[in-house]
């Protein structure tokens, strides 16, 4: 359960990082999350609270629950032969709870995020798949642990950088972060999350960063190695290895304007599908 | 209760921050004293119990703005432009549940048969012009109709004389509608060190040039504006402008309003949401100054 803790710890540590690159005091997640805490919760008209709260709700259960089959080393908080697609499976959690919040609210605009997410999701969730599909294609496994110790010194991101990257890309999008963030927009006042307020918001927010913290730490086991590297025990090389994916991650969002899935989803049907099977061609005739 | 006090003291507030079409000079006073606290503002008025009207709004905006508060979630305050002054926690009006009507349908552009929902665009906006609001006819997030009204206006000149400012502050709206936060805020800076005459103009000049670079260059925002009802456009013509300016040399005179108003409804109609932003965004009507320029 240690491993769990690590992430949501990270979850924090990236709110505070990317706080900080915009420039804002350490603090600042911190007092914002006892804002949001002492704030009323807030219910539009004709609002389906029902479906509302399990859209809240389902997003960081959705990541803690990920988080159970994230490796540090060889140490796991639960013991699967499963891990890529029960963690695949959580990820998808995540379009039903931001769907569900931008439905349930009754407003126009958090609809319109919704939508806005769904389309990503639709766009994405193929490329995803393949990007992890590679991966455990190479290692004749789905297990993460076995994914990470079959890399033997030459990382899967090396010789297959095209699902690596793509799974880095799709990353941003499965947790709507960073040149992903349409769904939850400033040109719609926040999107799906428009209407949400104080406790509800905080949550949601709080499932945002724990996808984020849990992608990260998937990248490691799948195409940095796993916990292998020189001298250090293996956990704390996955500790490191995710610190610094996560830091990617986070670091995007301040880096680079936002994509409209209206025009972003031709590229991702007409390029990152091609180019992940393509990939998925190549390590395939080397494995096999 | 004392936790909650706790937890309350420690909060950082975020306002919601309404502009009034004569509250330019608020606004930019409010906005460099949040970014002073490290504060940031809130995106839509159910984020916060705060906030904070700048200039003063007429009888039409300030009933807009009367409806955004009685529904901000507790514990509210409503702070003046230096955000010291609060006035908050006096009894609210029962929330009225009015009934919605369930909405029309009718054929979209692929010949779908799609809900038609009536939804405004402003006055009480997030990086909006400040007295504009346009009402959208949707069918999903497809614009089948607007009509561009203006709610609050002022026959106020604060940009005059301050050409590189006045663009400046278009182009940080614009970056933060595109979702690029980060140069949105730099764009902000620069406006803020510009009016503040504490740097020359020269050396604003020099700061100007790479983040004009870094902005014009980017290839992800050019994608993403390229054939959006003239943003790119605009966006270019923004960023020429300024450097020109900064650098001392003359700049035309932005447009008047009343002609982006007359000119909105059919750049919007066919339009995605978030490229309707955009091409608002793009215009930039200043509705504090008079209609005809």
């Amino acid at each position: 359960m240690v491993e769990v803790l690590v992430l949501g710890a990270l979850a924090v540590a990236a709110a505070t990082l990317s706080g900080t690159l915009a420039g804002r005091p350490a603090a600042a997640p911190f007092r914002e999350a006892a804002r949001l805490l002492t704030l009323q919760r807030r219910r539009t008209v004709r609002a389906d609270v029902l479906l509302t709260r399990i859209g809240v709700v389902s997003l960081p259960m959705a990541a803690a629950l990920a988080a159970l089959v994230v490796p540090f080393g060889g140490r796991v908080a639960l013991s699967t032969s499963v891990g890529v697609v029960w963690f695949n499976a959580m990820e998808v959690v995540a379009w039903a709870s931001v769907w569900l919040v931008g439905w349930g609210v009754n407003s126009a605009y958090a609809l319109v995020g919704g939508y806005r997410f769904v389309a990503q999701g639709l766009a994405y969730e193929l490329p995803h798949m393949f990007a992890l599909i590679t991966a455990s294609l190479a290692a004749h496994s789905l297990d993460l642990r076995v994914i990470g110790g079959a890399q033997h010194g030459l990382w899967y991101a090396v010789w297959m950088p095209v699902a690596f990257a793509v799974y880095l890309v799709s990353t941003l999008a499965m947790t709507f972060w960073g040149p992903f963030g349409h769904p939850l927009g400033a040109d719609l006042a926040g999107g799906a999350a428009l209407e949400l307020s104080g406790p509800d918001l905080l949550v949601f927010l709080a499932g945002r960063y724990g996808l984020l913290a849990v992608s990260a730490g998937v990248a490691v086991p799948l195409f940095l190695g796993g916990g292998a590297g020189p001298l250090l025990p293996g956990w704390s090389w996955s500790l490191v290895k995710t610190c610094a994916v996560l830091s990617l991650l986070v670091w995007t969002r301040h880096r680079l304007p936002v994509l409209r899935m209206d025009r972003f989803m031709t590229a991702a049907w007409t390029v990152l599908i091609p180019a992940t099977l393509l990939q998925m061609l190549v390590v395939g005739i080397v494995v096999v | 209760m004392g936790l909650r006090g706790f937890a309350r003291g420690f909060a950082a507030p975020r306002p919601f921050v309404v502009s009034a079409a004569d509250g330019t000079s608020d606004r930019l006073a409010v906005e460099a004293e949040l970014r002073r606290r490290g504060w940031r503002p809130a995106l839509s008025p159910a984020q916060t119990g705060t906030l904070v009207v700048c200039g003063t709004p007429g009888a039409a905006l300030a009933e807009a703005i009367e409806t955004v508060w009685r529904d901000m979630p507790e514990p509210r305050v409503r702070a003046s432009a230096d955000l010291e002054g609060v006035e908050g926690g006096a009894a609210r009006a029962p929330l009225e549940l009015d009934d919605v009507p369930m909405a029309d349908r009718a054929d979209d552009r692929d010949g779908l048969r799609l809900d038609v929902l009536h939804v405004p665009l402003g006055p009480v906006l997030a990086d909006w012009p400040a007295g504009l609001r346009v009402d959208l006819t949707l069918q999903g997030d497809v614009v089948q109709d607007a009509a561009a009204t203006a709610v609050d206006t002022a026959d106020g000149s604060f940009w005059q004389g301050r050409p590189a400012a006045s663009r400046l502050d278009g182009l940080a709206r614009l970056l933060r509608v595109a979702g690029w936060d980060a140069a949105a805020e730099r764009a902000a800076v620069l406006r803020d060190e510009t009016l503040s005459g504490a740097v020359p103009d020269r050396a604003l000049a020099r700061r100007f040039v790479p983040f004009a670079r870094r902005v014009g260059r980017s290839r992800l925002l050019r994608w993403m504006t390229r054939d959006v009802g003239g943003v790119r456009a605009a966006l270019d013509g923004l960023l020429r402008d300024i450097g020109a300016a900064l650098e001392g040399r003359d700049v035309p005179p932005r447009p008047p309003w009343r002609a982006a108003l007359d000119a909105l409804p059919a750049l919007l109609t066919g339009t995605e949401l978030g490229e309707a932003r955009l091409i608002v965004a793009s215009l930039d009507p200043d509705l504090g100054t008079a209609a005809d320029g």
